[in-house]
């Protein structure tokens, strides 16, 4: 990941931070973890076969209006090409930023923003990694305050190759100690 | 030869655990942790960072301290490293100075690594859990003690010592002082609750001295010979687990990854 994007994606979030107002002192049930599963539609001109995919998150609720998360994701595809086809075993990872409206309700729309990696580990020995961003929108719904579901559609544009992936992820968040708590 | 040098790195390296054992066993009455200070209302952001502007009472001089200790001991150790005769440190000057080396693995970080699974999820939020008590029993708030972890665990770790020998890691980033976060305060927690339960765990004082060891175990075994032999024999104490000492592979170029140990540090 370039050295100089990623920390402008920290300054950001730090800023954002420094910003946000909160009732009470932070504690650790600001941290969520967020298993996903989902389906990952590539651009045709990857010649890659649409997959299901299975992830895991882990972030900080900075207010019930901003979180900040790391994914991770992996799954299986294959590449078919004139000269044959090959297993890909594909990772992606990405930092997110996620913006909630409506934040006094269960129901929260919301946008994420994130800047990540794929990587493409080939069982023919070509591997290749590119460097990507990500931009959606979704639906949250906090069932109780340490568990909520949400789902979103993403567009990950390549950066090194111009290259448009869609994604359709359901997310279950768990907030540990006791979780979110009503201002 | 060499194996007595990497001994000796051990042993040097460990003693940064002492400015953690120091943290952990000289709270301020020395009887385990300190109920942390409330903070007090105010009109500023609960995220605002007081490390170095205490607002309410925090030991700001201890955790100073024992930061300066674990700093000055790793660059101590870098610098006697240095020194050495390259055929007895097996680091190598010639194609890849040492600063050099430094310099490209931070610009070309942070990378997602692959490291074994243990590492990344259990032993990097446990180190980022003695970072986070250390601030924590100074006193500090859980949002304070967790930048402390982060900054530690950032550029103490992944950008200092370990960027030596690796590019710094996306998950070590987060999941170091995340997790570390949440393993310090359980630990933190978990610790008052017994000593305020009078050493009991379900009205057991064996099971509430197991547990204690459990959570600190060379702490623990300082105190039973302080309180054998009458007096402060032992003044520090404390123990850690060490997966892949990435200080073995900064200073030999050889991988350990199979190498798990225990880290037991007393000062008399």
């Amino acid at each position: 990941m370039p050295f100089k994007i990623f920390h402008k994606v920290i300054f950001f979030t730090a800023m954002i931070i420094a910003n946000t107002s909160f009732a009470e002192e932070v504690t650790n049930s600001i941290i969520e973890f967020s298993p996903s599963v989902g389906y990952v539609s590539f651009d045709s001109k990857r010649n890659l076969d649409d997959e299901v995919f299975g992830g895991m998150g882990l972030g900080l609720h900075f207010s019930p209006s901003f979180a900040a998360l790391l994914h991770y994701s992996t799954l299986d595809s294959e590449l078919s090409s004139t000269s044959g086809s090959a297993n890909i075993d594909i990772q992606k990872y990405h930092i997110d930023g996620m913006y909630f409206f409506n934040a006094e309700s269960r129901w929260r729309p919301y946008v994420v923003f994130g800047y990540g990696q794929i990587d493409f580990d080939s069982d023919k020995g070509n591997d290749s990694d590119e460097n990507n961003v990500n931009s959606g929108i979704g639906l949250y719904y906090r069932v109780t305050p340490k568990w909520s579901i949400r789902t979103d559609v993403r567009n990950f544009y390549s950066l090194d190759d111009s290259y448009n992936d869609q994604t359709f992820m359901m997310t279950v968040g768990y907030r540990i100690d006791e979780g979110e708590r009503s201002e | 030869m060499r194996k007595i040098i990497y001994l000796l790195v051990a042993l040097l390296l460990s003693y940064q655990h002492i400015a953690i054992a120091a943290s952990q066993t000289s709270s301020k009455d020395e009887k385990g942790p300190q109920p942390e200070n409330q903070q007090e209302e105010s009109n500023s952001s609960p995220y605002a960072v007081t490390l170095w502007d205490p607002q309410n009472g925090e030991d700001s001089e201890r955790l100073w301290s024992q930061t300066k200790l674990m700093f000055g001991l790793g660059i101590g150790v870098a610098g006697f490293i240095a020194l050495l005769p390259e055929e007895v440190s097996n680091w190598d000057r010639s194609d890849d100075r040492l600063l050099e080396k430094w310099w490209d693995n931070v610009r070309e970080g942070p990378v997602w690594d692959e490291d074994n699974w243990a590492i990344n999820y259990i032993g990097h939020p446990y180190f980022g859990g003695v970072y986070y008590q250390v601030a924590r029993k100074s006193g500090y708030s859980q949002w304070d003690s967790f930048s402390y972890s982060a900054l530690m665990s950032t550029f103490y770790w992944e950008y200092g010592l370990e960027a030596f020998a690796e590019v710094p890691s996306i998950q070590d980033l987060v999941v170091t002082p995340v997790g570390g976060w949440i393993y310090g305060e359980w630990a933190h927690q978990t610790e008052k609750e017994i000593i305020a339960d009078g050493g009991t765990v379900w009205g057991s004082e064996g099971w509430g001295s197991t547990a204690l060891f459990l959570l600190d175990p060379v702490d623990k075994i300082g105190q039973g010979i302080n309180s054998m032999f009458g007096k402060d024999v032992i003044h520090t104490g404390t123990g850690m687990i060490s997966p892949n000492p990435t200080y073995f592979e900064a200073v030999a170029g050889e991988s350990y990854s199979g190498y798990w140990g225990v880290d037991m540090v007393f000062t008399f």
